[in-house]
């Protein structure tokens, strides 16, 4: 296998849309396990699989198509009710999607051989399509012999027998087969409207045309029945009115999904013999007009599963306890290919490599980019305007009122304008935060597995759209924060109930807009953080005081969890020790300029609330002077700025310091931290007071010029700098840098030895 | 701003070089000629505003606008470990693309742009000058003149494009 003559946009178009439906697969499946009769999310689970199956087979990817395979066939067995969908199934399905991921990661870093998937789990699900539920005994697969014997619904299955020049084009007409019949059951779908349905029966007859040619060779009976069945319907669909259309189309799709199954046998090697004469006496009438009557005529919008009921070709089953795992109850022995058990859950988490690298591609609403289009246009009529005024301007004519005027009005209108653009521009990077959130479930089923633990996970908001950096950005903090709370925060089943609660523990993921702000809040109702042993650990840190605790408030000492290396876990587990790791969390948010809290009740649970700036592209900063240098701070972290009189100065250990109000705040020269020649010593400096994660400092500089929004542009190859964070083309041309005011503030306060600088200040803010 | 080879004197007949022809942009820095292949040139300006960029690597001057990119722009006289000379309004901002990354670098002069046979370029000597043999492609004779070529792949090598502090062609 090579994807070596494939056009590398092809394969990353591939990337882009298989991965999207990978992603919302896995959202899926792990719904569909909590209602698993719901076919709609059967179908749609079905579709996805099916596409990235179509795609790949394009690009020649046999390991990822086999496995695709293996998973939509079982899927089918289930949305033909052959199977119900159990936990045991789920876990199948979920580990062909990992699979699935991994391969994924392969050809995104470019590798051309494709881990294949375990025999053992293609026959596993294989057997599913085939109707076996999957079984718990931990017995080994006995050698594989002909099945004889009726299915669970009816169906005969007989051995396939073939003479040794036929079965080796077998393949070839298998896989013609089925790529036929899927186009088929795609086209099946518009024979419903009467608009469509002209060109899709002088579709549907060349499609069947093809396959019976290749039917007759193979001289396989029940097909051609089937395959006649098109062609006929080929022929005399058109002339069907709509009411008559509705009775056919299920039909077809019975056809076609009896086709399939067909093929699946084949594939075995056997041939799969049921009651067809009730469909084909039915379509035969109905062909010829003949409006079926009673139970026979199928409801608008029905299913071919529906048309296989009501004809008599599967028989409706009795229901089953729910308990069992499985239905197939009369599987006779000989011919039982026992599913061995699931691999346990540790191998899952193994399997779920590192989060693939962030795309490079964006999907974009057509209705955003038409917006775009027209503002542009709007632009460039204005510009027009400008330019016509210029060249009046130059012409000599002395400027008038009125000209002046229309000065005035054009670049009002550009003004205008260009914000419009602004927000259009961003809002073609806004993402939907369903892209992330769709992913938890999975992680939260996973974790409950695991933990033992009865969890719950309730999503909100996720139609919250985000800047597309916040979503890469945000992932892995998330998938922390939820593993601490489903590891930490909530308590086994045992526990709560012994406390009163609902045995479940819901972990609520919210998002919403607030201004210019989204915030995300990871609530668990879980036992809440242990304030006296979060101080205590603290104190050990030599963090506080124990005489300085008592004045802390609980939301002071819970944000010391966020410091790195600090866990209170008395024993650390593989998912998470709370504390740890909460710095790389608070790092990933600081880099999109957000902030995050903890509120906790003992008893009662956790909250988590992260803000972040809706765009980190575009901020408001204040402009401010440093000699004759001018920096841009962005306004998110100032605090309030004043001009100290000199009797506020003051210094601790050789440190200048600053006291304002009731706390004492570091002194920060912004002429030595910027390396700035001083050319200018005001007497009365200007302190900007800064603050990132409940530190605070007090930055003096020359001049406070003002407000002002600013595009922020990266500062790529330089090497090392100072602490930038960016820079931004102020209004005259020039180059202004963005001061990094975490950095900053961390440079300043290299450890919390000693006075802890900064922390223990008021809150005036 | 922007003035893009406007020193070529060879104007538009040079659109088709043979593969045996090399076409420069010859530019000085102090007293030496240097060139480089036309084709890594994006630009040539005259001197813009500069933003000084706090504790960045002594040889970066600082930072320009280009048309709203913001571009590094290193001080080919520092590189080059000579004394910082006057800015002069022939002093002009070479704008390159080397490893993906746009930078510009400040020469104090831009000659034009030349059209040689490879035929005269010689390997370099062992030492050049003030410029270590590692960053010099060859060595031009021209009638009265000596031309050196930069290798601009190696004067701006990745490591000093990510950090200049590794200096391993200046003298």
């Amino acid at each position: 296998m090579s994807l070596a003559g494939f056009d590398p946009e092809i394969l990353q178009d591939f990337l882009t849309e298989s991965g999207e439906l990978l992603d919302q697969l896995e959202g899926d499946l792990v719904s569909l396990e909590s209602a698993p009769t719901d076919l709609e999310l059967i179908n749609q689970v079905f579709r996805a699989l099916h596409t990235i199956k179509g795609s790949a087979s394009f690009l020649a990817l046999t390991n990822l198509v086999e496995l695709a395979h293996a998973a939509e066939s079982a899927l089918n067995a289930a949305r033909n009710e052959l199977v119900t969908i159990d936990r045991a199934m789920m876990d199948l399905l979920l580990e062909a999607v990992d699979v699935l991921k991994v391969q994924f990661d392969e050809l995104r870093e470019g590798k051309e051989s494709l881990t294949a998937a375990d025999a053992e789990l293609i026959q596993q699900l294989s057997a599913l399509g085939e109707g076996k539920a999957v079984e718990q005994s931990a017995e080994a697969s006995t050698p594989q012999s002909e099945p004889s014997a009726h299915d669970a619904d009816g169906a005969q299955i007989l051995p396939l027998d073939l003479d040794s020049g036929k079965s080796d084009l077998l393949d070839f007409f298998i896989s013609d087969l089925e790529s036929t019949l899927q186009k088929i059951e795609q086209q099946l779908e518009d024979l419903g409207h009467q608009t469509k349905a002209t060109e899709g029966f002088a579709f549907l007859s060349e499609c069947t045309y093809e396959l019976l040619r290749s039917i007759d060779f193979f001289q396989f009976e029940e097909m051609r029945s089937l395959a006649t069945l098109f062609a006929e319907a080929a022929e005399n669909g058109p002339r069907l009115d709509a009411e008559l259309l509705e009775q056919v189309q299920p039909r077809l799709a019975a056809i076609a999904s009896l086709m399939l199954e067909q093929t699946e046998g084949l594939r075995k090697g056997h041939r799969i013999v049921r009651p067809v004469e009730g469909l084909i006496d039915r379509l035969h009438g109905i062909l010829a007009g003949e409006m079926p009557t009673g139970e026979a005529a199928l409801e608008k919008g029905s299913s071919g599963h529906d048309a296989l009921k009501v004809d008599g070709v599967i028989q409706p089953k009795t229901p089953e306890p729910a308990s069992t795992s499985g239905q197939v109850t009369d599987t006779p022995g000989p011919s039982a290919e026992p599913a061995k058990p699931t691999s346990g859950g540790e191998e899952d988490e193994r399997r779920r490599s590192p989060s693939a690298a962030p795309e490079q591609t964006i999907r974009v609403e057509v209705g955003r980019l038409e917006t775009l289009m027209n503002l542009v246009g709007e632009l460039v009529l204005q510009k027009n305007r400008i330019s016509a005024l210029s060249e009046d301007v130059e012409s000599g004519v002395p400027v008038s009122a009125e000209l002046a005027e229309a000065f005035e009005v054009s670049s009002g209108n550009l003004a205008r304008i260009t914000s419009d653009i602004q927000v259009a521009v961003m809002r073609t990077r806004m993402q939907p935060l369903d892209k992330l959130f769709g992913k938890y479930p999975r992680l939260i089923r996973d974790l409950a597995k695991k933990t033992g633990k009865q969890i719950e996970l309730e999503v909100i908001g996720g139609e919250t759209e985000v800047d597309k950096s916040v979503i890469e950005e945000l992932g892995d903090p998330l998938v922390h924060l939820l593993r601490n709370s489903a590891d930490h925060g909530l308590e086994s089943a045992e526990e709560r109930i012994a406390a009163g609660k609902d045995p479940t523990g819901t972990i609520t993921l919210q998002a919403q807009h607030q201004g210019g702000h989204v915030q995300i809040q990871i609530i668990d109702d879980g036992r809440g953080l242990n304030r006296e042993r979060i101080a205590q650990k603290a104190v050990e840190r030599g963090l506080v005081s124990e005489s300085e605790l008592p004045s802390l408030s609980d939301e002071e000492v819970f944000r010391f969890i966020m410091l790195p290396g600090f866990s209170t876990a008395s024993q650390v587990s593989d998912l998470s020790g709370r504390g740890v790791g909460m710095d790389v969390v608070r790092t990933n948010i600081e880099k999109l300029k957000g902030s995050i809290s903890v509120s906790s009740e003992a008893g009662r649970g956790t909250t988590i609330t992260i803000t972040i700036p809706l765009t980190v592209a575009i901020m408001p900063a204040m402009m401010v002077g440093i000699s004759n240098e001018i920096y841009a701070i962005p306004l998110g972290s100032i605090v309030e700025i004043v001009r100290p009189e000199d009797a506020q100065y003051g210094s601790i250990v050789e440190s200048k310091v600053v006291r304002l109000r009731e706390s004492v705040l570091p002194v920060v020269e912004a002429n030595e931290a910027f390396g700035v020649p001083e050319e200018k010593r005001l007497e009365t400096p200007f302190a900007i007071v800064l603050e990132v994660n409940e530190k605070r400092i007090a930055l003096m500089v020359s001049e406070v010029i003002g407000q002002q929004e600013i595009v922020v542009k990266p500062l790529d190859g330089l090497g090392r700098t100072g602490p930038l964070s960016g820079a931004t083309v102020r209004n005259d041309g020039g180059v202004s840098l963005i001061v990094d005011v975490a950095e900053l503030v961390r440079q300043v306060t290299p450890s919390r030895n000693g006075v802890p600088v900064g922390a223990t200040g008021g809150n005036q803010a | 701003m922007s003035e893009a080879m406007d020193a070529s004197p060879v104007g538009s007949e040079m659109a088709n070089g043979s593969s045996d022809q090399l076409q420069l942009v010859t530019f000085g820095v102090g007293d030496e000629e240097f060139a480089v292949d036309i084709l890594a040139v994006q630009e040539i300006n005259r001197m813009m505003p500069l933003t000084r960029v706090p504790q960045s690597p002594p040889e970066v001057e600082g930072v320009i606008n280009l048309r709203g990119r913001i571009l590094p722009v290193i001080n080919l006289r520092r590189r080059f470990g000579l004394e910082d000379g006057e800015r002069t309004s022939a002093s002009r901002i070479i704008v390159v693309d080397v490893h993906n990354q746009t930078l510009g670098f400040i020469v104090d002069r831009v000659h034009e742009v030349l059209r040689i046979d490879s035929g005269i370029v010689d390997p370099p000597p062992d030492m050049v000058c003030c410029v270590r043999l590692d960053c010099i492609a060859g060595v031009g004779k021209l009638d009265d003149r000596l031309l050196i070529l930069l290798d601009l792949e190696r004067l701006f090598a990745p490591a000093d494009v990510s950090g200049y502090a590794n200096m391993n062609c200046a003298a």
